[in-house]
């Protein structure tokens, strides 16, 4: 399905943009059984996606994930996330699509295939309108340049939040007064309106969401695990989407009171369970045996994930944009590397946790450049780290055969 | 990189960012980092092998031999150095004096941003040089840099005009880059002088080349000696190179006016954040206006993208480029570079679009 005139493209291209063609998947989802915070999840995803395919009541913004979901919903503003979507196109089959799309519009095969795949999706009709962009610059270079190319090739403006990699007052201030002219420029180019009102109530929402998750952070410190480390790859996908829309509070308190009861009933998802392991980075976002083999044969237990940590301190609405700054400034990816090993400590302690595994995507330099220091500074700690080198959107980039060994001899070493 | 021992301290740098007349102010002498390693192997054991292959060799560079600089100081320039600076400290024996955040937009917010940042590396340098910054410090580095960019404007006018030849002129640009600024622009000047004498005395040779095929090169660092050797020794003539080399420095003359230390942080910020935008402003609209503007002012033929083999943001703004460039019928070829070397097949893959480009005529 290589092929963006194979008829199950054109098809997919059609259900996408067909106003009731969401609305029956959303009807045949709801059927079928499901954990209920995912049902929560899917409600959201299958919205927004109505809202930037099949409407054209609101704008739709291009965005990286690491601009503030809040900041979109408390403008009334539909997001749009590339390298999300791409995520969940490799979880429905399409990567290959994507990945042999951007090579014939010329992007490198050596690039991150989150943002080619995003390219080749793109080029293959995939994704919905634009009516602008925007992306932060930090934690990844080429997600801004990526949306930045997109804008451009659509004709369509792109705006950059130039973050900071420190996080002092002056950052905060610098970044703030981005927000600003942020606001100002998608009231000329988009037309939408400022209700400062609405960005607040966005602003609580968040604070709300953000309690709760903190209770599921708290939940997950119980042994045996509740929840199975594997089934919470779609975490970054919530982060940085759901927060200050009414859905976040409702995926996760149907996630706090779905961990609550596996602990209370000492129910884990995962029944074997050996060794607890912090994990680092990205999952494969396809169907893999890769973590079926650490979790169910060998016993590994993800106790936590990075990438679900929550990093942000408790946002002001009277203060919003500052505090949206600050949230941005504050991300674990930004900054030194010693930001994100110090995070790393905290929570291998937190969790528990005998091991961590460091999952390479490829092409993803900003988390892959500095094992070196991360593997040292949780050496001098006694907790080993195994680097797995993968791929988490291209199926054809992962070698299971010798991933299999290396985590094989990882947890022997551990138990 | 030889330095005369002036009794300054030689900080190397990674950046064009980096505005060198405030370290020199600071009782530096700033010095551009070239990559002296052959191969990157030797970074291999503290980066990964798919990152970017110019910051590899200049790591590799530093592992393999002791070279003349006593400290460096970090820009965030991108992913790849801000990595660079988390191993730096761990494998390299050269300390770390200092890091800038640059800005990646260039309105009043960012330039006020900006000095802010440079007045706190000022902070930062002191301590290690003892030196404290004043206005008349700085307003003489400015001068001094001023001098170089003139001098460097006035070897480009004679370097576009076909009386200097482009080995040189790429040459002379390095050492600008490289040493001490003061026998920098002696030598400059030395060149300057005589070429006007041999103008003046055997008539200006003009466009001789005007027949010859002409390139535009991009790069990060500076494209490939090996290369360009390569692309003149096939009758072709390269016209411009947009790379931190040549037009990615600052090329206009700064401000020297400012009365105070603020003043004078001001305008080497605005200076430094109005140059030729590179790939980490994320502006793919200003660059590729940028690119086509110069591409059509110089009359290029072709272009030649000569990038490191994994480095992120010139590799995914090249379809754009690519793009645009054939749409007003600019071929253009890309190169992903390990090191300064160039491999047969890349080889022949040059001589092939030299071919291609020549039999369009």
């Amino acid at each position: 399905m290589d092929d963006p005139r194979d008829i199950r493209i054109r098809l997919l291209r059609g259900l996408l943009r067909w106003p009731l063609g969401l609305r029956l998947v959303r009807a045949l989802l709801a059927g079928r059984p499901q954990k209920p915070h995912h049902h929560v999840s899917a409600d959201f995803f299958l919205e927004m996606a109505r809202g930037a395919y099949a409407s054209r009541a609101r704008p739709v913004v291009w965005s990286n994930i690491f601009v503030p979901s809040e900041l979109f919903w408390g403008l009334e503003i539909v997001p749009f996330f590339p390298e999300t979507w791409a995520g969940l196109a490799a979880s429905m089959g399409l990567s290959a699509l994507g990945v042999s799309q951007a090579a014939v519009l010329g992007y490198p095969v050596d690039l991150c295939t989150v943002h080619r795949s995003a390219a080749g999706l793109w080029a293959s009709q995939l994704f919905p309108r634009i009516d602008a962009g925007v992306a932060t610059s930090h934690a990844c270079d080429l997600a801004g340049q990526m949306l930045g190319n997109f804008a451009y090739a659509q004709g369509k403006p792109f705006f950059l939040l130039d973050v900071p990699q420190s996080d002092d007052a002056a950052a905060v201030d610098y970044l703030t007064a981005q927000l600003e002219r942020l606001i100002a420029h998608w009231r000329e180019v988009l037309g939408i309106d400022f209700d400062p009102d609405r960005l607040r109530e966005a602003i609580r929402l968040s604070n709300q969401a953000r309690a709760l998750a903190l209770e599921v952070a708290a939940l997950r410190e119980a042994e045996p695990a509740p929840l199975r480390g594997s089934g919470m790859r779609d975490q970054l996908a919530m982060l940085t989407a759901m927060f200050g829309h009414p859905s976040g509070v409702r995926y996760y308190r149907a996630l706090r009171d779905y961990t609550a009861e596996r602990v209370a009933n000492r129910r884990p998802e995962q029944t074997n369970q050996k060794v607890r392991l912090y994990w680092m980075h990205l999952m494969p976002y396809f169907e893999s045996d890769l973590l079926s083999i650490l979790e169910d044969e060998l016993g590994g237990v993800i106790a936590w994930e990075e990438i679900s940590t929550l990093w942000w301190e408790e946002l002001d609405e009277r203060a919003p944009l500052r505090s949206l700054a600050r949230k941005m400034v504050s991300l674990f990816f930004n900054g030194p590397i010693q930001r994100r090993a110090e995070m790393a400590s905290r929570l291998i302690q937190r969790y528990h946790c005998r091991g961590a595994i460091h999952f390479s995507h490829w092409g993803c330099r900003q988390s892959a450049g500095a094992l070196y220091v991360l593997r040292a500074r949780l050496r001098q700690e006694g907790v080993p780290l195994l680097i797995l080198d993968g791929d988490c959107i291209d199926p054809s980039n992962l070698p299971l055969g010798p991933l299999r060994t290396r985590v094989e001899a990882f947890m022997e070493m551990l138990a | 990189m030889s330095i005369p021992d002036n009794g300054q301290p030689t900080v190397g740098l990674f950046s064009t960012f980096m505005p060198r007349e405030l370290l020199f102010a600071l009782g530096c002498t700033p010095v551009r980092l070239f990559p002296t390693a052959a191969k990157p192997t030797a970074a291999e054991a503290y980066l990964p092998r798919n990152f970017c292959a110019l910051t590899r060799n200049l790591l590799a560079s530093f592992l393999e031999e002791s070279l003349p600089v006593q400290a460096v100081v970090f820009t965030d320039e991108d992913d790849a150095l801000r990595r660079l600076q988390d191993v730096w400290t761990e494998c390299v024996p050269v300390p770390i004096w200092g890091s800038l955040e640059v800005p990646r937009t260039n309105d009043a917010t960012a330039v006020g941003h900006f000095a802010t940042r440079l007045s706190g590396l000022a902070g930062q340098l002191e301590q290690h040089t003892g030196v404290t910054l004043t206005a008349r410090r700085l307003r003489a580095a400015l001068a001094l840099y001023n001098d170089q960019r003139r001098l460097l404007n006035a070897l480009k006018a004679h370097w576009l005009d076909g009386v200097l030849p482009t080995p040189l002129y790429r040459r002379l640009r390095r050492v600008a880059l490289t040493e001490h600024p003061q026998s920098a622009n002696a030598a400059l000047r030395t060149q300057f002088d005589v070429l006007s004498t041999s103008v003046n005395t055997a008539g200006l040779v003009g466009n001789a080349d005007g027949m010859r095929m002409r390139l535009l090169l991009i790069a990060e660092l500076a494209a490939p000696a090996v290369l360009v050797r390569q692309l003149e020794s096939h009758g072709a003539r390269v016209v411009a190179e947009v790379s931190d080399l040549d037009e990615l420095s600052v090329s206009d003359v700064i401000a020297e006016t400012g009365e105070t230390v603020d003043e004078l942080l001001m305008a080497l910020a605005a200076a430094y954040l109005a140059k030729a935008p590179a790939p980490r402003m994320r502006a793919p609209g200003r660059r590729l206006e940028y690119l086509i503007r110069l591409a059509r002012e110089r009359m290029v033929d072709a272009v030649i993208c000569a990038y490191s083999k994994f480095c992120d943001l010139p590799l995914a703004e090249y379809p754009l480029l690519k793009a645009d460039m054939e749409r007003i019928g600019i071929p253009v070829l890309l190169l992903e570079l390990e090191d300064e070397a160039l491999s047969g097949q890349q080889r022949t893959r040059v001589e092939a679009f030299l071919e291609m480009v020549l039999a369009r005529g």
